[in-house]
């Protein structure tokens, strides 16, 4: 008998063209056991009525308690899953047809993989471009958990590695990391999986792209500068999470991949970002305070608070503000 | 509908594995004994094997919902499984060695009812020492039933789990709006003490409320019976570690912490006051494997290292120029002003 597979979909207040997207790609899988949990987190937009239109035997429709956060819906969401393997697909992604034959097969091939993931078709918004998401970055193979530690601990330092859309994860490796859980991130919570889920195996990886992203631009609210310093101090977070685990730090040693880098590397993306943001909009006193606030998680407490504080002052501010009217064309040009 | 408004639909989770017979029972009888109205029981049954799915199956009452994970888990992944299957407005954990006087959950409602503030409330208890069978209330009788406000609450919750035992969880109803806030007690990812996380997480979003009456029973275990062994050492120092970290990047707790009096340089120092009470203490007949001994040492290691700051090199250089400057002849004191002023 083939594995019974619990495709879940966390919603909320999706449009109804991506949604329906989803949901039909999601309804042409050809697999005969499968379980799609949608969860509802309390939509106001007309998702649900959407929802109750739908009718499929496979199809389960949960609803958490009260709404819920990003992270915490995904936990929920996912705890319901009852399959031997689990996969998540954010409401405006959506899967190709062979998707779920091929992610089998590659699982059945490695049984001490963890987790599979698959290329990407990355679709923009704002211009309508298609394009690869990884290309021929990395030739689809079977990686050890320490290969994949390199791999991801590079990933999570990007501000979207995507790597969930798509992926097809052992039940027994997601239940026992933990799953989507908190390690008082606010949406990074991928990143905490995909760490966590290579303490049980490597990683398989699929060169063909069997799944469709949307990234969302400015335009749609998804990216700001608001969110840009959430997800650098999510990320940095996830790195102090990840170095305080003993387990994750095994591997870390195995792979020579080390935490002080990454931590590096995070602060370069992390400055091109402060400084975009603070051109964009620099009278934004609450990215100042986030961005403050990662700066000293990165620096694990070195710099001390007046430094820190620098940013915040009125004549930080005043200074980005003149040099975006002078020179922030430039300087924008320049770095990014 | 009037009923409902005043009694709210209170969850009580019992998850399960490989209990005796006997606890098991009267842990489950108790829940379905309340006399609350709206009431219902998840019992999540861990994949037991000792027949405690049989005594499980034998209940049979419309509140009582039977759940089952997909695969054996951990404790605290258990535990976050079983309450996110939870519709109530407050919930409640139970162990399910662990029983409750009748009048538990309509005493706590009403007491909760009066506080809105309250993210959640909790019982004095009555311990049961199962070798000796004596039994003595929890907590100190002269406290009155109060709301804690938060920095006083983190304050004792800091201090009792210092203490390794804090047990507010036992009989603590929590509104399942704030528990879920605070990604619950999977917050942290720890293996074993998910409880500190969550009320460290729950007083951010609340205050606590303190219930005078001992309604709750809670069964202290000897060391023979098995519930502490080196394992646990290890997980609890590996804990320890990981709610050290998560503290400092969780920005509200971390203010929380220090409100109630409490840097992370203080909580360090008793995590590593306590870790190394537990392993000095605490090694018995069944103690650590060689796997689970390098496993305590690299985590004792992580808890020592503390962060090498900037002021640890700066501290020798400022106590010698102050002993300059306060003692010194006034040639150097000449010059140690210099060297200040420069």
């Amino acid at each position: 008998m083939r594995p019974l597979i619990s495709l879940v979909i966390p919603v909320f207040n999706q449009k109804e063209e991506y949604f329906r997207r989803c949901m039909d790609s999601v309804l042409a899988q050809a697999h005969p056991r499968l379980e799609i949990i949608v969860s509802d987190n309390h939509s106001t937009n007309g998702c649900t009525g959407f929802l109750s239109g739908l009718s499929d035997p496979r199809l389960r429709l949960i609803k958490p308690p009260c709404h819920l956060q990003l992270i915490q819906h995904f936990a929920y969401a996912g705890f319901q899953a009852r399959g031997q393997f689990v996969s998540f697909l954010p409401s405006d992604d959506w899967l190709e047809p062979n998707w779920l034959d091929v992610m089998l097969q590659v699982l059945e091939r490695h049984p001490d993989a963890a987790f599979a993931y698959c290329d990407l078709r990355k679709h923009e918004v704002a211009s309508g471009q298609i394009s690869r998401y990884r290309g021929d970055a990395f030739p689809s193979r079977h990686y050890t958990d320490a290969e994949a530690m390199r791999i991801f601990g590079k990933f999570i330092c990007r501000d979207t590695s995507a790597y969930m859309t798509g992926a097809l994860i052992r039940s027994d490796a997601y239940f026992k990391c933990g799953g989507f859980h908190d390690a008082g991130v606010r949406y990074a919570g991928d990143a905490c999986m995909g760490l966590g889920l290579l303490k049980y195996g490597g990683v398989v990886y699929e060169s063909q792209a069997l799944a469709n992203y949307t990234q969302w631009t400015a335009k749609q609210g998804k990216t700001d500068a608001q969110y840009s310093a959430i997800a650098c101090q999510d990320i940095a977070k996830v790195i102090s999470w990840a170095e305080n685990d003993v387990e994750l730090r095994a591997i870390a040693r195995k792979a020579h991949f080390s935490f002080p880098k990454s931590r590096i590397r995070l602060s370069v993306f992390f400055l091109l970002a402060y400084i975009k943001n603070v051109i964009d909009d620099a009278s934004n006193t609450r990215v100042h305070d986030d961005f403050q606030e990662t700066l000293k998680i990165l620096s694990r407490g070195w710099l001390p608070k007046w430094v820190t504080s620098i940013f915040r002052s009125d004549l930080m501010i005043s200074l980005m503000s003149f040099l975006r009217d002078r020179v922030g064309g430039k300087i924008k040009s320049y770095f990014l | 509908m009037h009923s409902e408004i005043t009694n709210p639909l209170v969850t009580v989770i019992i998850p399960v594995f490989n209990q005796r017979a006997d606890f098991l029972r009267q842990c489950i009888e108790s829940a379905l004994g309340q006399d609350y109205p709206n009431l219902e029981i998840i019992i999540s049954d861990n994949h037991s094997d000792n027949g405690s799915r049989e005594i499980i199956d034998s209940y049979v009452d419309p509140r009582l919902k039977v759940v089952r994970p997909p695969l054996h888990l951990p404790m605290v992944q258990h535990w976050a499984f079983a309450a996110f299957q939870a519709a109530g407005e407050y919930l409640s954990f139970m162990g399910s060695d662990d029983w409750a006087e009748p009048h538990w959950l309509g005493t706590m409602m009403s007491e909760i009812a009066s506080c809105p503030t309250a993210s959640f409330a909790f019982p004095n208890l009555t311990l049961h020492f199962n070798k000796t069978g004596s039994t003595r209330t929890a907590r100190n009788d002269d406290i009155p039933t109060r709301l804690i406000p938060s920095i006083q609450a983190a304050r004792q919750v800091i201090e009792w789990t210092s203490h390794m035992f804090s047990w507010w969880i036992v009989g603590a109803i929590i509104r399942t709006k704030d528990y879920f806030a605070v990604s619950g007690i999977a917050r942290y990812a720890t293996i074993h003490n998910g409880d500190y996380p969550l009320s460290l997480g729950l007083l951010t979003k609340g205050d606590a409320l303190y219930v005078s009456k001992p309604l709750v029973n809670y069964r202290i275990w000897g060391l023979e019976e098995g519930k502490s062994d080196g394992r646990r050492q290890a997980v609890i120092l590996d804990d320890m570690i990981r709610i050290l970290a998560c503290i400092k990047s969780d920005q509200p707790v971390h203010t929380l912490c220090i409100n109630s009096g409490w840097s992370l340089g203080r909580i360090r120092r008793r995590f590593i006051k306590l870790a190394t009470l537990w392993i000095s203490l605490l090694p018995t007949r069944n103690g650590p494997s060689a796997e689970e001994r390098k496993r305590i040492v690299s985590s004792l290691t992580l808890l020592l290292s503390t962060r090498i700051t900037l002021g640890i090199f700066l501290i020798p250089l400022f106590l010698v120029l102050k002993v300059f400057v306060r003692l010194g002849h006034t040639s150097w004191k000449r010059v140690a002003k210099k060297f200040l002023r420069m």
